[in-house]
């Protein structure tokens, strides 16, 4: 057993191998690419599901107005106070610094949650695809309350974007990258196309003088559609704060900010969140309701701009489902020692093209989106805890990597812990990560209390590391 | 120069992705035409963007 996850770890290190050092200053980028970055990243298939689940969960134009406004700040300085500076003052990604802290043992079950939660995210983006496609093949679209397949053809169609996106995702990820920088731009224009073409079917008149009476009437009307749950200004606020937890708080960003030349690049993720979780989810809520609340995102795309709509879904789902299975491949790498890129990339694809046949998976896309943060979650509040705090209350740092454990027990437990407490907190699902971020962040520190330093031991290690980091 | 002009096309292409139905909107163009012009813009855009990104790379 020892030697089995000697050899997973060693392999695991050997794929990270190459940002395993500090970033060198002369690699730091400007912020102009970290603008880009965000902006481009941030419009997905699934913005055509999450705006017109708002409208129909039921959410008033006002809360959906300030509820973006609030949780996507939010979420913007979570970048800029939480990962950018850890990021800009280690240099490391997360998996390096998470080894130091917990031992190589739990960034393997680390990269494992994370593979399979991409599985999940990168199957809901092929069944949003997949209701682009099933229009022109006339196949209909699930219901709401649909768990299992409604349909063989619609199996059908699922597994063969499936298929296609997995062979794209093996044959070239590179240059399928370039090409989903091309395409973010038009993505977020076809959004604002078809939101101002479905206005006059809502009756908006060309002088906009009822837009506001037609947006509160007849869009977010604040009634819920059959079997759905009521959100309000809480749920909006809390779900465009956590949308990204995974990136933000739970600092897989870490990646990408420690190229940044100053923590306050955090703030560039604005360029991200606003068009892509503001002004993309306003315009699919539009479109919804011109569509009499359907949530088939294909068919509201093909009425709200044609072609160009229906294209816009299927890219836009590809396009980030693409990096998301590569992500689960090289992370799965971890668990299927000695296999090659392409056949851990496989695996994760067929995964996730079974996943993509449940019409759940998309149906119940805000509460997998809210699961997924919650269960990375108590990973950045460890991080968090061992950087900023373990320095305040004098406790040793980086036990992990100086006493050569292979798991840390305390992070492991605290993990674990703080999962199950959250699992039975009696609030709704969107509000459990914060108590259970400070539930780890406490909890973990109070178990490593024991290994604070004495005071001369402490004044005669920071004048030896001369202030590190 | 060529890049250039290609960025300009681009540009202009996904210029016309937003007005096109802002026309539409206020009554000045059909919902097929509206459509039909999207359509075309679009095109244009892959065309003079994936150039331009093509061009940049090599």
């Amino acid at each position: 057993m020892a030697n089995r996850l000697r050899a997973f770890i060693s392999q695991l290190d050997q794929l990270y191998e190459y940002d395993r050092e500090r970033v060198a200053p002369e690699k730091y980028k400007p912020g102009t690419q970290f603008a880009g970055l965000f902006a481009g990243e941030h419009v997905a298939g699934t913005e055509f599901v999450i705006g017109a689940f708002f409208v129909l969960h039921g959410v008033t134009v006002t809360d959906l107005l300030w509820g973006l406004l609030i949780g996507n700040l939010l979420a913007v300085l979570s970048w800029t106070f939480i990962c950018a500076p850890i990021a800009t003052r280690t240099r490391l990604t997360l998996y390096w610094y998470l080894k130091k802290i917990a031992g190589p043992g739990v960034t393997a079950i680390y990269n494992i949650a994370n593979a399979i939660l991409y599985c999940i995210l990168a199957g809901a983006m092929i069944a949003v695809s997949a209701t682009s496609i099933g229009l022109a093949l006339g196949i209909k679209t699930p219901a709401l309350t649909d768990i299992y397949p409604t349909s063989l053809g619609w199996v059908l169609v699922t597994f063969l974007i499936g298929i296609a996106f997995v062979i794209l995702a093996i044959l070239g990820f590179e240059k399928l990258s370039r090409f989903a920088g091309v395409c973010s731009p038009w993505i977020l224009a076809i959004f604002i196309a078809g939101a101002i073409a479905m206005l006059p079917r809502l009756g908006v008149q060309s002088n906009l003088d009822n837009f506001w009476e037609i947006a509160r009437t007849r869009i977010w009307t604040g009634v819920t559609s059959a079997g759905q749950e009521k959100y309000d200004l809480g749920h909006v606020i809390f779900f465009a704060w956590f949308c990204n937890l995974a990136m933000h708080v739970a600092l897989s960003d870490m990646a990408l900010f420690r190229y940044a030349k100053h923590w306050a690049y955090g703030l560039y993720s604005a360029f991200g969140m606003y068009p892509g979780h503001m002004l993309a989810w306003i315009c699919s809520g539009i479109m919804v309701a011109a569509v009499n609340r359907q949530m088939d995102p294909g068919r509201m795309a093909f009425e709200a701009a044609g072609i160009a709509g229906s294209l816009a879904v299927v890219l836009a789902s590809w396009t980030t489902a693409n990096p998301t299975l590569y992500r689960a491949g090289l992370a799965l790498q971890c668990v299927t020692p000695n296999w090659p890129r392409w056949k851990t990339t496989l695996a994760a694809g067929l995964t996730t093209t079974l996943l993509s046949c449940f019409p759940i998976i998309f149906m119940k896309l805000l509460d997998y989106v809210a699961i997924y943060g919650l269960v990375l979650m108590p990973v950045g509040a460890i991080v968090f805890a061992e950087h900023w705090v373990f320095p305040l209350l004098g406790i040793e740092q980086y036990q992990a990597e100086k006493r050569k454990w292979s798991l840390n027990w305390r992070a492991l437990a605290v993990w674990i812990g703080t999962l199950v407490v959250c699992a039975f907190m009696p609030v709704h699902l969107f509000f459990r990560w914060l108590p259970g971020y400070l539930i780890a962040l406490v909890s973990y520190t109070l178990l490593n209390l024991s290994f604070k330093k004495s005071p001369n031991l402490r004044t005669a290690e920071e004048q030896g590391s001369g202030g590190s980091h | 120069m060529m890049r250039k002009t290609m960025f300009v096309a681009a540009a202009l292409s996904l210029l016309v992705c937003l007005v096109t139905p802002l026309f539409f909107f206020w009554g000045s163009l059909g919902f097929n035409s509206y459509r039909h012009i999207l359509v075309g813009a679009t095109m244009g855009w892959f065309f003079f963007a994936t150039w331009l990104a093509v061009s940049k790379k090599t």
